[in-house]
């Protein structure tokens, strides 16, 4: 297909040219995205060869990587972003690919040490694609901003779709800010954080593997990674405190977990529950400033939450 | 002389019977039996030595590659001195001992051992090193050359098809040195040969006869182990819930053998490496039709769930 902007006329793409992503389908208004294939290319050093010059390349596995920094959106009509939905969901519940489709981000699908360097670029989907690490975090006046990084690979060579909003409402919507947050556990209102946030971090692997020799059929080769593995996943959070004078001693948190704390933040209607959070012993520099302390924590979950929906986030 | 790159070994070029070779490191290993006797002699002071055979051995670890480089790497002289390991008649020195070709997903390599009987005759050319540098690794005058990576092979290990991780194969012999009294009327010196009934060789020297007794092949193989709970029932025992392991009663992985039969595996072992236009075998002058496997070992860990085993052919 035909590529937009620069890829085909003398124009300078800007953003608003290029426009942004679709996650599933679904419009993302992104403030950055960096994300692009990545893959091993070096030159072996240390061969017996008669002479010191790099004769030899070395081209491993290749894969997507990269990152996206976008705003908290409520739309026109007071719903989420459904790319939003989709990313958080996915997120918290990484038991399936997404699919990312752009108007910029050229891919190769051959095996690289095969073609001309310029050579079969293609603006595919990158149907299968994983995110890695997401946080939403949240500043004492400032907007909500999520945060992720993600991985993948093209599972099936497919025309990119092109991006543009689904509707006005891609365009329509305001971000969410410091008002719209809350945050509150059994044992505290917390009415002083200053800070919030919540991670997501999912440990990915992936492997490759060698073709399989099947006799009268065809071999398939690719060099792009042989499959992406959620090895592990961790709900994490952190707040900041304004520490106030003669209020602070019974709910200084000294580490350990507490069950049934029901530790909640608010994001607009997007709700993080950590039941039973695990908490790290509470970090309280001294300052000539104000003085604030820094709690962090990782929830506690039996081993299969993260293959429900809905274990951590809520959209109420 | 501050700057002296005659120290390096990168500049030089690795010759196994005027064949060049590249390789990653290479050893030329010679010895002499010697050991001090000691009799009753009147003195606790080693007065007589005991100075027998003289031995040499090389060894090479070098690379598998793709393009120019193709016909000077490990794989080039593994087959070359294989086909003349399994037709004695043609067998020049050095005699393949061991020869081990592993690929995985960082590429193919290739070590082997060579023995030879330590005659320092250039006539021989066991092992040289030149200044001339490898002209097969030009890029411009020849493909450029490239390390071999995972998507340059496919494998069958058996009936183990998908999600290999690494396979090798090795073939070793085990070559005797001999020695043998002088003949009546043979030049004894370090230089002159005699011949006797059409051999021709020096008598009257340290320098072993060898003779090749024995050629094994084998090979392991490591691969991941899918488990699928297809039908939800909470095990694994089902038809098409498990890849590269059978785990439900009864089932094995060894080749168990029948009384008064001789039983096989039922498929093939295939390494092969496509070459640009179509496959063959790494080892082409050696037959992986007839195999057992001996060994089969599940290793469950927190990561990727792996399965490793052995096998031995027999030899045709």
């Amino acid at each position: 297909m035909g590529f937009p902007g620069t890829l085909t006329k003398a124009e300078i793409a800007t953003g608003l040219l290029i426009r942004s992503i679709k996650v599933n389908g679904d419009y993302l208004l992104c403030n950055e995205c960096s994300f692009n294939q990545t893959q091993e290319i070096d030159t072996l050093d240390s061969l017996v060869q008669g002479g010191p010059g790099r004769a030899i390349a070395n081209i491993g596995a290749k894969k997507f990587t990269g990152s996206l920094k976008f705003p908290l959106r409520y739309l026109k009509d007071g719903t989420f972003d459904p790319a939003v939905i989709k990313l958080i969901n996915h997120a918290q519940n990484p038991i399936s690919v997404l699919k990312i489709d752009s108007n910029h981000i050229l891919t190769h699908y051959d095996i690289t040490a095969e073609d001309h360097s310029t050579d079969n670029n293609e603006l595919l989907s990158i149907d299968a694609v994983v995110v890695k690490s997401l946080t939403v975090s949240c500043e004492n006046s400032g907007a909500v901003s999520v945060s992720a990084e993600i991985e993948g690979m093209i599972d099936t060579r497919a025309n990119s779709d092109y991006v543009v909003p689904n509707s006005e409402q891609g365009y329509l919507g305001r971000a969410l800010t410091w008002g719209d947050c809350n945050a509150f556990r059994a044992e505290s209102s917390m009415r002083t954080v200053s800070n919030l946030e919540f991670s997501i971090e999912n440990s990915i692997e992936t492997p490759v593997f060698l073709p399989s020799y099947i006799s009268g059929l065809a071999t398939t080769r690719t060099d792009q990674i042989g499959l992406i593995g959620v090895k592990s996943v961790k709900w994490s959070g952190k707040v900041e405190e304004f520490v106030r004078k003669g209020s602070d001693l019974n709910t200084y948190i000294h580490g350990g977990w507490m069950v049934s704390e029901n530790l909640t933040l608010y994001f607009g209607t997007m709700k993080v529950l950590f039941t039973v959070p695990l908490f790290n012993i509470t970090e309280m520099p001294a300052s000539s400033s104000v003085f604030k302390r820094t709690v962090t924590w990782t929830g506690l979950t039996k081993p299969n939450a993260p293959l429900s929906a809905g274990q951590l986030i809520t959209f109420e | 002389m501050p700057l002296n790159n005659d120290l390096f070994g990168i500049y030089k070029t690795v010759k196994i019977n005027n064949n060049p070779i590249v390789v990653s490191s290479a050893s030329r290993n010679r010895k002499m039996d010697v050991q001090a006797e000691t009799y009753l002699q009147g003195t606790p002071k080693s007065r007589i030595l005991n100075i027998g055979g003289v031995s040499e051995d090389i060894s090479i670890e070098s690379p598998i590659l793709i393009g120019g480089g193709s016909t000077v790497d490990g794989r080039s002289l593994v087959n070359l001195k294989l086909a003349e390991l399994l037709n004695p008649d043609t067998a020049v020195l050095p005699l393949l001992t061991s020869a081990n070709l592993t690929v995985n997903e960082s590429g193919g390599t290739v070590s082997m051992s060579l023995v030879t009987d330590g005659d320092p005759d250039l006539n021989i050319n066991a092992f040289q090193l030149s200044s001339t540098p490898i002209a097969e690794l030009d890029p411009i005058a020849n493909t450029p050359t490239r390390q071999a990576r995972f998507y340059d092979f496919r494998v069958q290990i058996g009936a183990r098809l998908y999600y290999i991780m690494e396979a090798s194969i090795s073939v070793s012999s085990d070559a005797t040195p001999a020695y043998f009294l002088i003949p009546n009327g043979a030049a004894f010196d370090q230089t002159t040969t005699t011949t006797v009934n059409g051999i021709t060789f020096k008598a009257g020297t340290q320098f072993p006869f060898l003779g090749i007794t024995g050629i094994k092949i084998s090979g392991k193989g490591k691969a991941a182990v899918v488990l699928t709970d297809a039908n939800a029932d909470g095990d694994y025992l089902d038809a098409n819930e498990s890849v590269n392991i059978d785990l439900s009663t009864g089932a094995n992985e060894l080749t168990l053998q029948r009384p008064g039969v001789s039983v096989a595996e039922p498929a093939n072992f295939v390494l092969e490496i496509y070459d640009g236009a179509d496959w063959s075998s790494l080892l082409p002058d050696v037959d992986l039709s007839k195999s057992v496997v001996h060994s089969s070992n599940f290793n469950v860990t927190s990561g990727l769930l792996t399965v490793d085993f052995d096998f031995t052919c027999w030899v045709k």
